[in-house]
């Protein structure tokens, strides 16, 4: 590994001094397991690492009860395994448990899991100086693509890989930043940009900015989620496609859903035309199948990566038959996969 | 793309390897499974993948196992380190180890401190594993030679010494 500074800040305050001073040569690093594989694979030349795990202002988990607040700098371990998270949003344990192996789920943390960078493989071979490097193509369109993008692709073709995006966004979460102009918070789908503006980066985030902490509005009552995973083997990879589902009901009615999909876009994407035929049906009048059709009806496959749209459609339909056995009180086959 | 310094940043760093307390100095670039090869000569924490991707590096860091390889020497400051070195108390061997002899459980043998690792991390947290649960537990550890089953035979037959001794 080429050698570069290793500084720890004592506050949040502190670190964004840093990320100021040299914005270009500076990088963040949490757990390490992203910004060391960059680094190492000589994607990124930093002069400066500034690092996040000493700050107690990042570590903290309140489960509350009108909201609840994650820090940044929670690892997915701890996301894993906390109790009271399990029973108010299990959906964010699945997808937690689900990212790569207890080795890195000791270490990773949710802010590093929402700001990581594309695992395509031209981008993570440094001889490819592809979009996302800040080159101007994009390899995996005519290439081989059968792990990238078969929905809002171009100009880049990546997968955003996080499991927790959807999951969250599935959920309702809120982003919470800290930067030069202080405290910031968006819905966390607004946080995740396609890149078109900025290509170097896969969220909204500015100079100086980090990402502190996500909020979680309490669940409604009468509301189920779940979020699946299709990957190529049992442990330790990315996901091939996945869903982090939620449905509200009222008086028998679906009143919300929220259908997010990953792996299969460069940003998490909304399924808006499946949750569409969803809401306002009665629970017992649901067709799945069509609402696992329309989420994938504005697909556009690329040469290698077509088995990706009948698996999502598939992923889509199990995850919302799981919604609906969950609300009947049984659980399905789906929610052991 | 900024042009690395040519001399490397050192700090010192204090850090307990197997229960004993070390104080040296580090490159900021080093990894801890640098540091631990290479600095305190110990050599049998390995160096496969470099990536943080095949488990042999596997070590505990506050009693959780972690790729060592992904994780910089100076964010170990101040914690517990755990090597395949540390696991046996005394002169014999650990329960573990003595199991993966038993039921046959290296075959080259390169992944198998790794394998131990995750494993000892385990059976501290849970002394009655069940399969799946020693599957999850290695699901980070990867052995070329294909050795799972008597690998997974090993760490329940371990398991159960260990019970047994205990009572």
């Amino acid at each position: 590994m080429i050698p570069f500074e290793y500084v720890r800040p004592d506050s949040i305050s502190g670190a964004v001094s840093l990320l100021l001073e040299d914005p270009e040569g500076t990088s963040l690093i949490a757990g390490g397991t992203d910004i060391l594989s960059e680094v190492k694979d000589g994607l990124k030349r930093p002069r400066r690492l500034v690092a996040l795990d000493g700050l107690a202002e990042l570590r903290s988990l309140d489960v509350g009860n009108g909201s609840t607040r994650l820090g940044a700098g929670l690892t997915l371990a701890e996301l894993s395994t906390n109790p009271r998270l399990e029973r108010g949003y299990p959906i964010l344990t699945q997808a937690a448990r689900s990212v790569a192996t207890p080795q890195v789920r000791n270490v990773a943390t949710l802010g590093g899991n929402l700001c990581q960078r594309p695992r395509c493989w031209y981008y993570r071979d440094r001889l490819f100086p592809c979009y996302k490097k800040g080159g101007s193509v994009c390899y995996g369109a005519t290439g081989h693509n059968r792990y990238l993008a078969i929905l809002g692709g171009g100009p880049s073709f990546m997968v955003h890989p996080s499991d927790m995006a959807p999951a969250l966004i599935a959920v309702d979460a809120r982003l919470e930043a800290f930067g030069p102009n202080g405290f910031r918070t968006m819905p966390l789908e607004d946080f995740f940009d396609h890149g078109q503006s900025r290509p170097l980066q896969e969220h909204v985030l500015g100079s100086g900015e980090l990402v502190t902490a996500i909020f979680l509005p309490s669940p409604p009552p009468d509301t189920r989620s779940v979020y699946l995973k299709a990957r190529e083997r049992a442990d330790h990879d990315f996901a091939l496609a996945s869903v982090a589902a939620s449905i509200t009901l009222a008086g028998g009615v679906v009143a919300k859903a929220n259908v997010i999909l990953g792996g299969v876009a460069p940003t998490p994407y909304r399924a808006r035309l499946a949750e569409a035929a969803i809401v306002g049906r009665p629970v017992d009048k649901l067709d799945l199948q069509e609402a696992a059709r329309l989420a994938v009806s504005e697909a556009r496959p690329l040469e290698f990566n077509r088995y990706k749209v009948s698996l999502t459609a598939n992923l889509v339909g199990q995850a919302l038959q799981s919604l609906l056995t969950q609300l009947k009180g049984g659980t399905s086959h789906a929610d052991r996969l | 793309m900024s042009t690395a310094p040519t001399q490397p940043f050192t700090s010192d760093v204090t850090l307990t390897v197997n229960g004993r307390k070390r104080t040296l100095t580090a490159a900021h670039h080093w990894t801890l499974l640098h540091l631990l090869r290479e600095a305190l000569d110990l050599t049998g924490t390995k160096s496969g993948c470099d990536r943080g991707e095949c488990g042999s590096c596997t070590v505990l860091l506050d009693a959780l196992p972690v790729y060592s390889c992904q994780v910089l020497a100076l964010q170990a400051g101040g914690k517990e380190v755990v090597t395949i070195e540390g696991v046996a108390s005394g002169p014999g061997l650990h329960p573990i180890q003595e199991a993966f002899i038993n039921e046959d459980a290296a075959q080259c043998g390169f992944c198998t401190p790794g394998f131990i690792m995750s494993a000892y991390a385990l059976l501290r947290r849970e002394p009655s594993p069940t399969e799946a649960d020693v599957r999850a537990a290695l699901s980070g550890n990867l052995c070329r030679c294909n050795a799972y089953g008597r690998i997974i035979q090993g760490v329940l037959a371990a398991a159960k010494a260990m019970r047994e001794g205990a009572s």
